[in-house]
């Protein structure tokens, strides 16, 4: 890992009460690194949206509701390569993604926009079952300014 | 000549939410909301300038006041939000084409 990548882990408890600071996480790096990313307040919007919709859905859904599940929220930053992504994983019940439908655009529906807000701010959405464990891999492509400049402004 | 004259009063609840309407938050507006309605309430302006950043659970209580509104004869106005990832989830619902979204809740009221 060179000094211009940046990995930050969060762990949670499987409740909506403290998905805010996954999202203020994010917020939080991507403030840092403002200097190097231009427009990094919308970027940290559009992430945070995607970031705590899928944490939602595993409270809801993979750990339905029980307060004992865990979250684990990885956060990688490697600006060399203009990337952000995003790693969440739990260990509650998979994800069947054959029985997530499309919202219907337009009409007074109240439900089913979580994956599909994340998939259209991120770049990339990705669902893995893997040795019992979910994993949920978002990635942000980033405008970064170039390198020179990053090497500068971390020394 | 008989001239009837009738005083015509509008009754309207505006709210105003601020900061993170999430799946936290979103369930207190949601029965701070309902609870108005089934109190009679069916003409309301929600006022989101102030929202800092909203989810899918967040548009889920709008949408759900629209409908519970419209259902008993009224309806629900809104003041559009000035955070731009906001309104980004109004554009990308499309549901910026259904609500009335007007710039101030005075705009709002006289809506209805």
């Amino acid at each position: 890992m060179s000094q211009s990548d940046f990995n930050i882990r969060i762990d949670l408890p499987s409740t909506h009460r403290f998905l805010n600071v996954a999202g203020l996480g994010i917020d939080a790096i991507l403030q840092r690194l403002g200097d190097l990313i231009p427009g990094a307040e919308q970027v940290s919007r559009e992430v945070q949206v995607a970031a705590q919709e899928i944490c939602a859905n595993v409270v809801d859904h993979a750990y339905a509701e029980d307060e004992k599940g865990r979250l684990t929220i990885e956060i990688n930053i490697v600006l060399k390569e203009s990337r952000l992504d995003i790693h969440i994983k739990d260990t509650g019940k998979e994800f069947e993604p054959d029985l997530v439908r499309q919202p219907a655009l337009g009409e007074l529906q109240e439900r089913g926009f979580g994956l599909y807000f994340a998939q259209k701010l991120m770049d990339e959405v990705v669902y893995q079952r893997e040795e019992g464990e979910n994993h949920w891999h978002l990635v942000k492509k980033l405008k970064v300014e170039d390198s020179a400049d990053i090497e500068t402004a971390l020394n | 000549m008989n001239i009837a004259t009738q005083e015509v009063v509008k009754k309207v609840i505006t709210i105003c939410p601020e900061g993170r309407l999430d799946s936290f938050a979103a369930p207190q507006l949601r029965s701070k909301l309902v609870a108005l309605i089934e109190a009679g309430h069916n003409q309301i302006v929600l006022d989101l300038r102030n929202i800092e950043f909203m989810d899918s659970a967040g548009i889920a209580v709008l949408v759900n006041t629209l409908k519970r509104t419209r259902q008993t004869g009224g309806d629900t106005k809104l003041v559009t939000p000035h955070d731009e990832s906001t309104m980004r989830m109004f554009r990308l619902t499309q549901f910026d084409k259904i609500f009335t979204m007007v710039e101030t809740p005075e705009d709002a009221i006289d809506q209805f």
